[in-house]
């Protein structure tokens, strides 16, 4: 029997200890390397007393930042990465929830992080010994982790400006990835080109995939997205066949028209999530890589990734919508209408979650778990948990489900989930503001600041940058007099909506 | 006048190439994905060319001297 994520990788590392698990540009790495040298820190972490704890990661994505993920499985604890781009404030707050005390990291980050968390123990991932192997050291510790133990917190955007981190068990990975592989006929013969942060939940599918099937890992470098024709030909040297993008960044290939340049001479498998795709653009993907399989897959972290899939099997307009799909196997997806039942075909509702799937809930944060990882109302027999997303869905006439869009101020853009009100946060707390109302114009995709105060807008721009990460940056920031209220004694948003579209004509 | 030009989008886009002294934009992570996205669209804009796939290579952003160089380029495929 396989309990854990670990169980799963062994295996692999025993059938084909010499293929390549991750590979970055100029350097890989075996599966027996990536576990020896896994087992190495695992046992280092145990050494320093750090078991069934919580170790933060604070590096680049990469063949490091995987023997973290597993060093961190191998010492039963469960792991956070942190994005390295992002202001030191959020990391520190994150850090805060987790009550973290150890954080991994490398020589590139040694001195920042030494700055900055002062009472943190700091592990160098590449300071560990990696010559001896001592499997017996850990193997108590490993052999005491149980299905249901945290592998993970990934963080994301509070509306409280507290990000939130969903905690995900060994069970939640392991049955999501099962679904997914058997939806996609994915395999040991598998190699991703990962586009995704690991601090963000579609990297769950690509790292998980990857070590649960015996597949390979490729690191597709950042910078490679401003450059599609470098990017085609990097998935073409490292011969990927299957890809799991955010629409924004296949987009960036449609839009710069760069596949009469190059075309992807391996991929079979395109997934995108995230946000929602552009029919424009997929039709541009689908016209010159016709033999391969499009989907497109619909979820939030708290269900470890996503729920559900839709296979593109027909033609779509470029003014359509995609479906979101069906359920994968062992996860149950329906939508709940107003009065907490079962949604009729057409009838828009709240695409609510069940199975394995869901995350154990937030970590050091019962009241909010509690909202919407709450009793299923079409069982009072017993208890059963289901996750509420706040996404509105129907079902179309072909029994598909179709997103409509989040139920509260909660936005996705570039595959982020964005709370507006985490800027308002930011931007609330400086000194010369006096409030703030941030909109996002879905057509345009944009997010606007406005403001009250006496400070000016270079001014709230420097500090916004200094307090959220890139993704959430305003893409305008207005001053105003006063912000309109409405007659419930709320800030108008809707006026506010069409202050900027009356700007735009 | 294409420097003039280059110049102003380039500053406009990034504040941060404004205080760049080195010479390889790219290399140095000066410029954003984003903002580079930018840089194309602005210059077919403002030149009334448009920059086939195969010039939007980091070789082309690494400073004012190559971005002209890409406009150039972009002006000969555009008239071939």
């Amino acid at each position: 029997m396989k309990y854990s994520i670990l169980d799963y990788f062994e295996d692999n590392v025993n059938k084909m200890p010499s293929k390549i698990a991750v590979e970055e540009k100029d350097n890989n790495i075996t599966y027996k390397e990536l576990c020896e040298t896994s087992i190495a820190l695992g046992r280092h972490l145990i050494s320093k007393g750090i078991k069934k704890k919580n170790v933060v990661i604070y590096l680049d994505k990469g063949i490091q930042c995987v023997q973290a993920i597993l060093g961190a499985l191998y010492s039963a604890n469960m792991y956070c990465i942190l994005d390295v781009a992002s202001p030191i404030e959020r990391v520190k707050n994150i850090c805060g929830t987790l009550c973290a005390t150890v954080i991994v990291t490398s020589d590139k980050y040694l001195e920042k992080v030494r700055d900055s968390f002062t009472d943190y123990e700091i592990i160098l991932v590449n300071d560990v010994k990696y010559e001896v192997t001592d499997y017996k050291a850990i193997e108590s510790v490993r052999n005491s982790v149980i299905d249901t133990d945290a592998v993970y917190a990934l963080f994301t955007s509070g509306s409280t400006g507290v990000p939130k981190g969903t905690v995900v068990s060994h069970r939640s990975v392991i049955s999501y990835i099962q679904s997914v592989s058997e939806a996609f006929s994915l395999d040991e013969n598998v190699i991703f080109g990962n586009q995704t942060p690991f601090y963000f939940s579609m990297s769950v599918l690509d790292i998980f995939s990857t070590i649960i099937l015996g597949a390979t890992l490729v690191i597709v470098p950042k910078m490679y997205f401003s450059f599609p024709v470098k990017l085609i030909e990097y998935l073409n040297i490292k011969k990927v066949n299957t890809i799991y993008w955010v629409p924004t960044a296949m987009c960036i290939v449609a839009n710069r028209d760069t596949f009469t340049a190059v075309v992807p001479q391996y991929l079979s498998a395109v997934l995108f999530a995230g946000e929602v795709m552009p029919v424009k653009q997929l039709n541009y993907w689908i016209k010159y890589l016709p033999e391969c399989k499009f989907a497109n897959l619909y979820g939030p972290t708290e269900i470890t990734d996503t729920g559900t899939y839709y296979i593109v099997n027909r033609k779509f307009e470029d003014y359509e919508q995609l479906p979101i799909g069906k359920p994968f196997r062992n996860c149950d997806v329906f939508i709940l209408n107003s009065e907490n039942k079962l949604a009729v075909s057409e009838e828009e509702g709240e695409i609510c979650v069940r199975g394995s799937f869901l995350g154990a809930g937030y970590f050091n944060n019962i009241e909010k778990t509690k909202e919407v990882f709450c009793q299923n109302p079409l069982n009072s027999s017993y208890p059963e948990i289901i996750y509420r997303t706040g996404d509105i869905g129907k079902y179309n006439k072909y029994g598909e489900i179709e997103y409509i869009s989040r139920k509260d101020f909660q936005i996705k853009r570039m595959g982020y989930r964005i709370e507006l009100g985490e800027i308002e946060s930011a931007v609330n707390a400086l000194e010369k503001v006096d409030n703030c109302v941030c909109v996002y114009d879905s057509s345009s995709k944009k997010i606007v600041l406005f403001y009250v105060g006496i400070v000016n807008e270079e001014s709230v721009k420097c500090a916004v940058e200094g307090n959220v990460p890139t993704y959430m940056y305003p893409d305008k920031i207005c001053k105003v007099d006063n912000i309109p209220i409405n007659p419930n004694g709320k800030f108008d948003r809707k006026l506010l909506m069409s202050m900027i579209k009356g700007e735009e004509n | 006048m294409i420097r003039d030009t280059l110049k102003k989008i380039l500053y406009s886009v990034s504040e941060t190439a404004k205080k760049y002294s080195g010479c390889d934009m790219i290399e140095d992570g000066i410029l954003e994905s984003v903002e580079i996205m930018e840089i194309v669209s602005e210059i077919e804009e403002n030149f009334n060319l448009s920059v086939p796939p195969e010039l939007i290579i980091p070789e082309y952003f690494a400073s004012l001297d190559t971005l002209e160089k890409l406009v150039n380029d972009a002006k000969e495929k555009n008239n071939g």
